[in-house]
């Protein structure tokens, strides 16, 4: 061994540097091996504990909540929750599946059943953990507080998740703003306010679904937010609610904004004016054409099939002959298309006289199997 | 004099091999951090991220799928089955019948009730002729658009003419005779939803499927493949998506997307001109147009992977067609080294010049010149007696143990992340293949890349040749 070790040092450096690479490799090759036994192992005693645990679970929350009687009042209702706590809840992983099982039932149902899931969550003291967990350093573990509080509707004090609104990783920063909207009683669109980084698209997706979803709140009216001076990912995601909730009272505070530089924002206000069918910004509309981008001028065109007055008809015919692109023609004659009634006469002369390309864009867009 | 300055060469070669060789590797050790960071963070993230939110949303942004198929007639029609039932809810499959001989269109149309439809096509990206359009008259099939072309001898020809006819503003590029996991659009659609940055393209690893079980375009067992070609395949396979695209995409510095599976912003590629038919490594080289083109306009930009397998295709099972495929991809590489060199050290083209385009040069380009050269020196100093065989083992246990012990981390990654293998056998049937592949694969991948480079620098005419597909097994009923 003395011998290894005295040529070692006498060898050129390269061949020192390869010996102890290889040696390290040796070893962590031995090593990865054995992480690779260790996980599968992990993950087979998981799936065996998970197959043998789930089965008991979901007997007891079929018997107890979802089969429950309806005629005890929610308060009065009682759980066994010995039952419950024989299976272990108090340990780190069993304590993850059985949340994970009533976050999946929770999701499920509605109504009574999913009312009495929160209220054995709440019983069984499981929320303690997850709002400790809230202040907790580890950025996972507030994420998945949050996650676990909003999947089963629990509210915590307002002041503990204030803070996460402008906490330092997005991830977090998005499941408070998620809490605010789908559990905060009296001010779930404060996280509105407080927006100076981009509402990332997946968020606004997010919480879409959760406003959409709840029932128990007044809605506001979105125009206060479509304003500039919030920024352009939050007017986008008002524009996209104000068209849910079909508030036309939006209408004119869309069309304030139309003269924003930021193009995208400009596309997103038309293609909402349209679906609002907002008459009043047809002529406005007609007027800025000429002077907008590919992606304005599309959303122009559809806006004014959308709106559909008939008032446009002759805009709509004129864009057709004379636009050279292709999309920007077969968008306007769907628009005309979709005038239905008011343009079918039109439809009519434009199709006997027609031929070539522009025959085949009026096929196009006449043809119901073909739906873009 | 004149034999000193041989001997001074071939110390400088030698010294210059060691320090590239050692680059590499410490490239490789950062590679394995970095995508081990990367895969974890994606499970995080998607263990409270919950993707059906996409399925009931409005505003889930629309996917075209976009398939050729040449002579497909066998199998065309259960993978047109599996691609109308992903799990999406909006998106399109435009199959696009590249000149088949055989029934293809045929069986198309009878199965799937295709009538013809005058379409309004823009011909913005080049294309051989669009003949026909076909959509179905039963309201099941109404996702599905089928599009009659001549033949363009490639598939670039004929995804171009699937991006002019599609609809939506992002596009799937695959293969019709891959199978696509059931939520492979969910996955690959969050990395454009979750950034700041314009997401223009994203793609997820691809697995072989030669031993794995399908019934009716579904995979229903996965298995490492049985022949050793195709499992050696494997774990290039796994090694290169599972460790080098995510690790890449950690930095966002994703070299290229593979054409078996890839998600794309359809204005920027429109943009950057769509595919190049001429090109013979057509999914890297529009990456890089693309990239370019974001560059030039000043616009940031990202490409991403994630870790889920989403797609798994047949593999060449035979020499000469895995021979064929890398001379391809060889000739493809220098092809585009030759048309975009003005990137190479560009600082106006970031990271792509700076990152991408360095690293497949010393590293994807001339590893195989460097090797061949390295092997030719060895073969030489073996003759002429100047090996010291001591050192020349422990340099070749170095590289050896090494290259095992990145293999075998690819490996651990995946077995981390999804165990896609259900029996240990069929995972140390993996691991064993890192031992086997310097002597066996490796040498196939050095003559098939020097041969494709040979091919660009004479000019030679590259034959296309059809892969000869044998199927999946189909699950017992």
């Amino acid at each position: 061994m003395d011998k290894i070790f005295n040529d070692y040092f006498q060898w050129p450096v390269f061949i020192k540097l390869a010996a102890a690479v290889s040696v390290i490799a040796v070893i962590g090759g031995g090593l990865v091996y054995l992480f690779i036994l260790l996980w599968r192992r992990k993950g087979y005693i998981n799936d065996r504990k998970k197959a043998r645990l789930l089965p008991e679970m979901r007997e007891l929350i079929v018997k107890h909540v979802i089969l429950a009687k309806g005629d005890v009042p929610l308060e009065a209702v009682t759980f066994p929750l010995d039952d419950f706590r024989k299976l272990g809840i108090r340990k780190a992983d069993v304590r993850r599946f059985f949340v994970e099982e009533l976050m999946e039932y929770r999701r499920n149902f509605s109504g009574r059943p999913r009312q009495l899931l929160t209220r054995l969550y709440t019983d069984l003291g499981l929320h303690h953990i997850t709002e400790k967990n809230l202040t907790c350093k580890r950025t996972q573990g507030i994420i998945s507080a949050l996650n676990e509080l909003i999947s089963m509707g629990v509210p915590v004090n307002e002041d503990k998740v204030l803070p996460l609104l402008d906490h330092e990783n997005r991830y977090v920063r998005e499941g408070a703003r998620c809490y605010f909207v789908k559990l905060s009683e009296d001010r779930p669109f404060f996280f509105l306010e407080k927006i100076s980084t981009p509402l990332l698209y997946w968020e606004q997706i997010e919480m879409f679904r959760i406003i959409t979803q709840r029932k128990d709140v007044e809605i506001p009216d979105f125009s206060r937010w479509i304003s500039s001076e919030y920024h352009p990912s939050v007017i986008s995601f008002c524009l996209k609610l104000a068209v849910y909730y079909q508030q036309f009272e939006t209408g004119p505070a869309m069309m304030k904004l139309l003269d924003t530089e930021n193009e995208k924002l400009r596309a997103r206000l038309i293609n909402a004016l349209g679906k609002l069918m907002v008459e009043k910004a047809e002529s406005r509309l007609v007027a800025m054409y000429c002077d907008q981008p590919w992606s304005c001028k599309q959303e122009i065109l559809k806006a004014l099939g959308r709106i559909g007055s008939g008032n446009s008809l002759v805009f709509l015919r004129d864009k057709f002959e004379t636009e050279q692109e292709i999309p920007l023609v077969k968008h306007a004659a769907k628009s005309i298309v979709n005038h239905r009634a008011l343009s079918e006469n039109l439809l009519r002369e434009m199709q006997a006289g027609a031929v070539g390309l522009k025959h085949t864009v009026l096929q196009h867009a006449a043809n119901p199997l073909i739906k873009y | 004099m004149e034999e000193s300055i041989w001997y001074y060469t071939i110390r400088f070669y030698e010294g210059a091999i060691f320090i590239y060789c050692i680059t590499i590797f410490s490239l490789y050790a950062v590679l394995t951090i970095l995508s081990a960071r990367n895969i974890r963070k994606n499970i995080r993230l998607n263990s409270f991220r919950k993707r059906e939110i996409l399925v009931e949303s409005p505003l889930t942004p629309g996917i075209s799928v976009i398939a050729p198929a040449y002579n497909e007639a066998a199998t065309i029609i259960d993978n047109v089955r599996s691609l109308l039932t992903l799990n999406y809810p909006r998106f399109e499959v435009i199959i696009v019948n590249d000149g088949s001989t055989d029934d293809t269109l045929k069986k198309l149309i009878s199965e799937f009730r295709l009538t013809e439809i005058d379409f309004a096509y823009d011909s913005r990206l080049p294309s051989k002729p669009v003949k026909r359009f076909f959509k179905s008259t039963d309201k099941a099939y109404k996702k599905l658009l089928v599009i009659d072309k001549e033949n363009g001898k490639s598939k670039a020809d004929a995804v171009n003419a699937g991006i002019n006819a599609a609809a939506f503003p992002y596009f799937l590029n695959t293969d019709v005779d891959c199978i696509l996991d059931n939520d492979a659009l969910l996955f690959l659609i969050q990395p454009f939803l979750d950034e700041e940055k314009r997401v223009i393209a994203a793609g997820a690893p691809l697995r072989i499927a030669n031993s794995c079980e399908v019934d009716a375009g579904m995979l229903t067992r996965v298995r490492p493949p049985r022949a050793l070609l195709p499992r050696f395949q494997e774990m290039e396979y796994v090694r290169s998506f599972i460790m080098g695209k995510m690790g890449w995409s950690a930095i966002n510095a994703v070299p290229n997307v593979s054409g078996g599976l890839g998600l794309f912003d359809k204005e920027i590629a429109v943009q950057a001109g769509g595919y190049d038919s001429r090109s013979f490594a057509e999914d890297m080289d529009i990456l890089v147009r693309m990239g370019k083109y974001m560059c030039e306009t000043k616009e940031d930009y990202a490409i991403r992977y994630i870790p889920q397998t989403l797609c798994w295709t047949e593999a060449p099972h035979t020499l000469k067609v895995f021979t064929r495929q890398r001379v391809r991809w060889g000739r493809g590489l220098v092809q585009l080294f030759a048309v975009h060199r003005n990137v190479l050290f560009n600082p106006k083209y970031k990271k792509l010049g700076l990152v991408i385009f360095p690293y497949n040069f010393f590293f994807e380009l001339l590893a195989p010149v460097v090797e061949i050269v390295g092997i030719l020196l060895y073969i030489y100093f073996i003759v002429m007696g100047m090996v010291n065989w001591p050192f020349a083992i422990i340099l070749l246990i170095f590289v050896y143990t090494y290259s095992i012990l990145i293999s075998s981390i690819a490996v651990l990654w995946d077995q981390y992340t999804f165990r896609h293998y259900k029996s240990w056998k069929e995972v140390l049937g993996m691991c064993s293949m890192a031992f086997f592949e310097p002597f066996l694969y490796h040498p196939l991948i050095l003559f098939s890349s020097i041969k494709g480079y040979l091919n660009h620098l004479l000019g030679r005419k590259h034959k296309w040749g059809n892969m000869q597909r044998r199927g999946f097994k189909r699950q017992a009923a």
